[in-house]
């Protein structure tokens, strides 16, 4: 029996159409499409809002009205309109929020059984507490008592705006400014929720905090904003996940995440991505540009990375370090599979300011079918990063003749006693890993499937565990398509 | 990842190259004026000729110099270039500019006792008196361009000013519109050129600041070998001048073009620096670019690997102390199959230095099988020296081996441990260190007389380090 060529197994690359796509018909108290200060003020008002963030968001805006978006990525895309877009969509009966999960919306309830995130399974299973954000409104926090026991403040960003002003004024936008870039100001001027994380000094957070982002009211542009802060000697583990419903126009998603962790305190945030990636011909799909920061303020501090990005029409983001503190550690662990056509330009900043300040960063990068994938970087060491360390491996694997694989590293060193080291290398899967595999009568598809894994194996150790089967299923589903 | 140039909301990007210079400078004016004046006295020049140089001059007239805000200028500022309004060089003739003392340093500059032709340009103006070229076999030219426009070669009509001359070059374009003169080499097919062949380009300032453009056109035919130096220099420690310089370089099939760069030009000098390669057939081109003078300094080598059953290899050592920037840029653009580059750039920066090293390697979609491997790695001598470094891949074809690496760093601690152990003082210890390190790329010169200068010369950069680390 003759067996499939890789052209015959990359030409089934495009025939997979996506899995998970369907909509969910709830009624949603959306605001016209437009963008101006009047809509910002109607965004803040439903939201019941502080004069301070409202003037903080007109502030952003008129910032943003003087910025044009950047040109630089390796990217092609279609300019957003952005009076076309709603900034505002929340489920209609937001008012009676449920109680308890047995009050949710059994439609919404639907909708993540069909996700394959039984709540309930998880919330027991698991131990996850889930913040679930359905559109731009969160609709259900579980196991928030637990958490409070500890001291741990964990919910939607409309909440501690409400309860903990004080906390949410201190940091927000104090990692990433209301002016650092074109989607971070847009962002900060119409963000409708996200989430909110705050573990006080010396608290272990018992539990993997996680969050399911769901873009679902059509042409509803998702500007999510999430704040963790990460007290002294206090440690949290977050974990987002996306998937998306099928559409037919592009959307944007420009999210910002701010993480802050003082002396010896450690953030993990993980995410894996799976947004709707256009269809085959590249109709369709997510915009995501998301400007992702995290500053390791205090001493021995340590922020890690780590990303699975299946999805979207384009990727865009660059999850950073601030390495603040002496001591203090980064880390980026990166897989970014582009597929049909989708383009990823993903990679990190690793900015060491402090003393023997170390960080890693383990980039994978997978082209398939006519995806582009682009690897950008940098790592800057200042003047005072006495002793400072980086380690950069970038690997880039193709699969088919009509893809790109791209590297870009940015290095910039200002003091000799810094040491950086950059790696990057570009490879397909080898013929003679495949007839290893074919002789020992594995499938080319397993065979494929198998490979790709072990090469992504570096950054899925990474994951947590209930993640990290999620990101093996992923690729194995995105990959199916391109394997026959 | 600096955002580019902004002019406000909502507008896209400005079209660059379609409108007229946004802004002007000093440099480019006086380019510009120095142009309008050649053009109105340049006779005998051949049509062909003078439609490149307007061309050309009007491509630099649409772009002007660059500035920080272009991604391939961002780490490089050459605000201080174009704020001066640099005299053209050949207004001077060779025998008034070198003054007794500069002739020394001309002869030195020149490798008199090196055996082969030598092709030497003061101020851009041929000096007849220094050059010699010996018998050559039949067909080989080595001499000016300024005599083969007169004469007519159709190698050079053919190939002049079509290599180096894209859209976004502007000190490129500046050298098409004023170079009036420089070397040319071109080797008929299945010739071996075994003398090596030195082209100097020195440059004496004086009181006022110049400005020479360096050209130099290399044709080498299918199957033909040919070894090339270029030199460049300044003759009086402290002038100011600018150096810009560009080569083409064209490779048949099966021909072999051995290349290199030897830049020693005054510290206080800028040196803005162009290799345009293209290889038509399966060919071996080496390039070793040496660049230890200049207060700024930009060396761009491009290849085009045109042609399957390529190798290309690129060698560089930059050496930079007291104020120097260095700037390289290499790109190397795999077009066809089965090909092989190997690209190794060490820096060495001492002082208040400032290196930056961007390597692109392009793989297209048709070049399968390429083999390509980059390599920058550079030393920090002192606290206050400044290492940017840029090593990209961009990747369109799926069947290939592209490595590249980069490395910033101190010497290697247990290598100092060891030397130390063996009773040599830890100032000795860093200088063998650092000699070997740089001495890395200059064993790779062919010529041994070019490579015994180059090294006593980092022996003297090392030393002072030494004396300074004392």
């Amino acid at each position: 029996m003759p067996a499939p060529t890789t052209s015959d197994v990359v030409a089934e690359l495009s025939a997979q159409p996506y899995k998970w796509g369907f909509v969910t018909d709830i009624e949603s108290d959306t605001i016209p499409p437009g963008l101006n200060e009047d809509v910002i003020r109607g965004i803040s008002a439903r939201k019941g809002e502080p004069e301070w963030l409202l003037e903080w968001r007109l502030k952003a805006y008129r910032h943003w009205l003087t910025m044009a978006e950047p040109d630089w990525p390796n990217v092609t895309w279609e300019r957003p309109d952005y009076q076309a877009i709603s900034y505002y969509a929340a489920p209609k009966n937001f008012d009676d929020r449920p109680k308890s999960l047995d009050d949710v919306d059994p439609k919404l309830r639907e909708t993540y059984t069909k996700l394959g995130i039984p709540l309930e399974e998880q919330l027991i299973l698991a131990g996850v507490a889930v913040d679930a954000v359905f559109d731009s409104v969160s609709i259900a926090t579980t196991f928030k008592d637990k958490l409070a026991k500890q001291g741990i403040l964990f919910g939607s960003m409309s909440e501690a705006v409400r309860e903990h002003p004080e906390l949410v004024r201190r940091y927000l936008g104090t990692v990433v400014p209301p002016t650092d870039n074109f989607f971070a100001a847009l962002n900060s001027a119409v963000f409708t929720d996200g989430s909110f994380v705050y573990i006080p000094k010396g608290v272990r957070c018992p539990l993997e905090l996680s969050t399911y982002f769901r873009i679902n009211a059509a042409a509803t542009g998702q500007f999510e904003r999430t704040l963790i802060i990460a007290e002294e000697g206090s440690y949290v583990s977050y974990l987002e996940g996306c998937t998306a419903p099928m559409r037919d126009e592009h959307q944007l998603h420009a999210a910002v995440v701010e993480l802050v962790a003082m002396t010896d305190a450690e953030i993990k945030y993980s995410t894996v991505q799976n947004w709707y990636p256009g269809d085959a011909e590249g109709v369709g799909g997510i915009y995501n540009f998301v400007t992702k920061r995290g500053k390791c303020q205090g001493d021995r501090s340590k922020i890690s990375w780590t990303q699975v990005e299946t999805g979207s029409a384009i990727t865009w983001k660059y999850p950073s370090c601030i390495l603040v503190g002496d001591d203090s550690v980064g880390e980026f662990y990166s897989v970014a599979l582009t597929n049909n056509h989708q383009q990823a330009d993903t990679g990190t900043k690793m900015i060491h300011l402090g003393k023997r300040t170390r960080s890693t960063i383990i980039s994978k990068g997978i082209s398939a079918g006519r995806g582009q994938n682009t690897y950008r970087g940098l790592v800057r060491m200042a003047k005072g990063a006495e002793g400072a360390r980086n380690y950069s491996q970038c690997d880039s694997m193709l699969i088919g003749d009509r893809c790109g694989a791209h590297t870009f590293p940015y290095i910039e060193v200002g003091n000799p006693t810094a040491k950086v080291e950059h790696e990057a290398s570009t490879s397909k899967i080898g013929e003679d890993q495949l007839f290893y595999c074919a002789a020992r009568g594995i499938k080319e598809e397993d065979a494929i499937s198998m490979i790709v894994n072990g090469f992504c194996k570096e950054v899925f150790k990474e994951l947590p565990m209930e993640f990290a089967v999620e990101a093996q299923k992923l690729l194995a589903v995105s990959l199916e398509g391109s394997v026959g | 990842m600096t955002n580019e140039t902004r002019d406000g909301a909502g507008t896209t990007s400005v079209v660059r190259g379609s409108t007229p210079r946004t802004t002007t400078t000093p440099a480019g004016d006086r380019f510009l004026a120095d142009f309008a004046a050649l053009s109105r006295a340049n006779g005998h020049a051949p049509a062909w000729l003078n439609e490149r140089r307007i061309a050309a001059a009007a491509r630099f007239e649409a772009v002007g110099l660059p500035t920080t805000r272009q991604e391939a200028w961002r780490k490089t500022n050459v605000q201080p270039i174009a704020q001066v309004a640099f005299a053209n060089a050949p207004a001077m003739a060779a025998d008034s500019v070198v003054a007794t003392s500069a002739a020394a340093a001309l002869d030195r500059l020149a490798l008199l006792a090196l055996d082969g032709h030598r092709l030497v340009f003061v101020n851009g103006v041929f000096d007849a008196a220094r050059s010699h070229v010996g018998a050559l076999p039949a067909g080989v030219r080595v001499g000016t361009l300024e005599q083969a426009w007169r004469e007519g070669d159709a190698a050079v009509a053919a190939h002049y000013g079509r290599h180096a001359d894209g859209d976004d070059a502007p000190f490129a374009a500046i050298n098409t519109a004023l170079a009036h003169d420089g070397a040319v080499i071109v080797v008929p097919d299945g010739v071996a050129v075994e003398a090596p062949i030195h082209v100097v380009f020195a440059c004496a300032g004086g009181e006022t600041a110049v400005a020479h453009h360096p050209r130099v056109l290399i044709v080498a035919g299918v199957g033909s070998r040919v070894t090339v130096i270029e030199s460049y220099g300044g003759l009086v420690a402290g002038d100011v001048y600018l150096t810009n310089a560009v080569s083409e370089v064209v490779v048949a099939e099966g021909a072999e073009v051995d290349h290199t760069k030897r830049q020693l030009e005054s510290e206080a000098a800028f040196h803005m620096g162009g290799m345009h390669v293209v290889q038509t057939g399966a060919s071996r081109y080496v390039n070793h670019n040496v660049a230890l003078g200049g207060r700024i300094v930009r060396n761009e080598v491009a290849i085009r690997i045109d042609a399957s059953g390529c190798d290309t290899l690129l060698h560089g050592l930059y050496m930079g102390h007291g104020q120097q920037h260095i700037d390289n840029h290499t790109m190397l653009d795999h077009l066809k199959s089965g090909c092989h580059s190997f690209e190794l750039y060490k820096g060495v920066l001492d002082g208040r230095a400032t290196a930056v090293f961007t390597g692109r390697i392009k793989v297209h979609q048709d070049a399968q099988q390429t083999d390509a491997v980059q390599e920058n790695r550079c030393l920090l001598l002192a606290d206050t020296a400044t290492v940017n470094t840029q090593p990209q891949l961009e990747i369109f074809a799926d069947d290939v081996k592209c490595t590249h690496g980069a490395s910033v760093g101190e010497l290697d601690e247990t290598q100092l441990t060891y030397l130390k152990a063996r009773g040599i003082p830890p100032a000795a210890a860093h200088g063998i260190l650092t000699y070997a390190y740089a001495n890395e790329i200059i064993e790779r010169i062919p010529i041994e007389l070019v490579r015994d200068e180059l090294e006593g010369l980092i022996r003297g950069r090392v030393r002072e380090t030494q004396q300074l680390g004392d």
